[in-house]
């Protein structure tokens, strides 16, 4: 038992030095400006203020969340007035964002930020911060539609958009090459992931569009973002259905995976070459934007999140300064072989 | 009074680690801004209720020198199709019983094998938890249920300011620890995993104690589910997260239960559960970056487990 006493002892001093150490003068005054806005009425409230802004993300182990969350603190800092933001990552744990989110609470933030790990527990963390008089919005991931409680914004891609513009692209120039029909094969990420599913529903509306030249989905492989799988089975799904002409993966993270299994059918082909398989993409990473340029990717469509974070701090200072919002799905472009070495098109770019 | 508790050692030291418990709280405190504020206090000890709940389990199997490291997986595989039939027809009580139906069934599965078949517990709970895990995924197609029944939803609201869950914790940790500490079968317990053989030769069926002690885990693991999902209002594969397994094995070692069996007790394990919160707590409450927060927490439960292991080698 003893050793638990030194323990818990030893652990208190270190907290205390991380404490001392994390908390530095930066944060006595921090504190010092919260105790003296709390008496303060939010009219009363300079411009100049730092606001701060709880962000909790479901978790920070992919790219578009590390992204996002690099993007809002370089804007939240260069914005008038600053945003300040305090990151939590849930690790996917719903039990875990709620009780981050409550931490944010108790931390008196001047606006809730989150990106939910599921969409069926946004109505509990959005009626703890409206109980506790802050204004929430929701990031990059859809709240619960049917929830009892609704956030004060959302501010998010247009996943539906994403799916939809690619292969419409892709469709556009096989009518222009002469192509008479379309037989797509969809390499879908996870049925748990909303905006996934609203890509494939995106690209289902291209090809319902379309069906009168020729389109049509042979297949709907749902790879549950694993490229493992995706390498694995999509040989044997393009060898039974040789009809096939056209792919589209839900996420450039995909690509790597279904080149290689192209590769292996002899169908990774160059556009303008015998047996080329069109290509629709979303997301536009480096190696997408590679096979865009070498001619294996006809069309690429971006998760725009260089603007989706500038629209976050935006919206949370007007949030903070008690403006009404209305929500926003950001609609990004697409890259084909015409257009991705334009210049307005590389700075959006992130991956 | 006194003179009776300082002549009780053990009382003794309990006393003075939850009193270098209470320094620790003071220290924070002081460090981390509203860490003492009412609101806080209650956020911290709701959140200790899901953790806390799989602890007092994990803690059985411990004290058995058992492990199971399928309690958090078979709290979703239990809660999801009883959210999804409270969801569908309302029908609590109906809910609740397969709820635990589902777990017990996990339970047995991991004490059959573990027990009788004198599997691995490891690798046997290991399989039990992808088994979990794909049953919640399957039978929710990854959808989450939502929607429970206003009744159901009734534990996880507040009396006042006091979330219902947390009384329900303490009273179950109560009965725990007397089960454990005042009766027979919890010197049993010990006495299994102190040495299973000394105790088989003694007359004990440690087969069926053992097959006894995943069941138990696994209604501990339900209980947590339900307080969980009558909390958020939702049940699904993402309830709980990787990091809860680690976090539950980490807080009863924290509390003095021994990987190796034949030690620990209920009041460590809370302990150790509520400073594994409280490291949580204390990292969103300073605004830690997300990398720097997972060092510390993992550097502070390593040094506590070291100097947990120095003491016992001297």
């Amino acid at each position: 038992m003893k050793n638990r006493i030194i323990a818990f002892i030893t652990a208190g001093i270190m907290a205390l030095s991380l404490a001392a150490c994390g908390g530095s003068a930066e944060e006595n005054v921090k504190e010092e400006e919260n105790q003296s806005t709390s008496e303060e009425s939010t009219e009363e409230k300079s411009s100049n203020d730092k606001i701060t802004v709880g962000m909790s993300f479901n978790a920070l182990m992919n790219d578009v969340f590390v992204k996002t969350d690099e993007y809002t603190k370089q804007f939240g800092e260069e914005s008038t007035p600053q945003v300040e933001f305090i990151v939590t990552s849930a690790d996917n744990d719903v039990s875990k964002q709620i009780s981050d989110v409550k931490d944010l609470i108790s931390k008196n933030v001047d606006v809730m930020c989150i990106c939910p790990e599921d969409v069926a527990a946004t109505d509990t963390m959005i009626k703890d911060c409206q109980d506790a008089g802050i204004p929430v919005m929701i990031q990059n991931r859809p709240y619960n539609p049917e929830g009892q409680y609704k956030p004060d914004t959302f501010v998010g891609v247009d996943a539906e958009d994403q799916g939809y513009a690619s292969v419409k692209s892709v469709f556009d120039q096989m009518i222009e090459a002469g192509e008479t029909q379309m037989n797509l094969v969809i390499c879908s990420g996870s049925t748990s992931d909303q905006n996934s599913v609203d890509r494939v529903n995106g690209v289902k509306r291209a090809v319902e569009e379309y069906a009168d030249k020729g389109a049509k989905i042979v297949t709907d492989l749902d790879t549950d973002w694993d490229p493992d799988w995706l390498e694995a089975n999509l040989p044997s799904t393009m060898r039974a259905n040789p009809d096939a002409n056209c792919i589209y993966i839900a996420s450039d993270f995909l690509l790597p995976a279904a080149k290689a299994a192209l590769q292996s059918t002899n169908q990774w082909i160059k556009n303008g070459e015998e047996g080329h398989i069109w290509f629709a993409a979303t997301d536009v990473y480096q190696e997408g934007l590679d096979a865009i340029g070498e001619g294996y990717v006809d069309a690429d469509s971006l998760m725009d999140i260089v603007t989706m974070s500038q629209t976050i701090v935006d919206q949370c200072i007007a949030l903070a300064n008690g403006e009404d919002v209305e929500e926003i799905n950001i609609k990004g472009p697409v890259y084909t072989r015409e257009n991705y070495q334009d210049e307005e098109l590389t700075e959006l770019l992130w991956g | 009074m006194i003179r009776t508790i300082v002549s009780d050692r053990k009382k003794l030291l309990d006393l003075i680690t939850l009193l270098a418990a209470v320094i620790f709280v003071i220290i924070l405190s002081a460090a981390v801004p509203n860490f003492l504020s009412l609101n806080n206090v209650i956020n911290v000890l709701e959140q200790l209720t899901t953790i806390g709940m799989l602890c007092l389990g994990m803690t059985f199997i411990l004290i058995i020198g058992g492990i199971d490291l399928s309690m958090p997986a078979v709290l979703m595989a239990a809660t999801v199709p009883g959210a999804m039939i409270m969801s569908k027809t309302g029908n609590v009580l109906v809910g609740v019983v397969i709820i635990l139906g589902v777990g017990i069934i996990f339970g047995m599965i991991n004490g059959i094998a573990i027990a009788k078949a004198r599997m691995i517990p490891f690798i046997v709970t290991l399989s039990t938890q992808i088994i979990a895990n794909g049953f919640a995924v399957m039978i929710t197609n990854s959808k989450s249920v939502f929607g429970l029944p206003d009744v159901f939803l009734f534990l996880g609201i507040k009396i006042g300011i006091v979330p219902i869950s947390i009384p329900i914790f303490f009273i179950i940790a109560v009965i725990s620890h007397i089960i454990l500490a005042k009766t027979k079968y919890g010197r049993i317990f010990y006495m299994i995993g102190q040495n299973e053989n000394t105790a088989r030769i003694s007359g004990i069926r440690t087969d069926l104690y053992i097959f006894c002690t995943y069941i138990i885990a696994s209604i501990y693991a339900c209980i947590a589910g339900i307080l969980l999902a009558a909390r958020t209002n939702m049940a699904g594969a993402t309830m709980v997260g990787n990091t809860m397994l680690t976090d539950t094995i980490s807080a009863a070692v924290i509390g003095g239960a021994s990987l190796s069996g034949g030690k620990g007790n209920i009041f460590g394990s809370v302990l150790g559960a509520l400073f594994i919160t409280v490291i949580s707590n204390f990292i969103n409450l300073m605004g830690y970056s997300y990398y720097v927060g997972l060092i510390i927490k993992g550097v502070l439960i390593v040094i506590i487990i070291a100097l947990d292991r120095l003491r016992n080698r001297e």
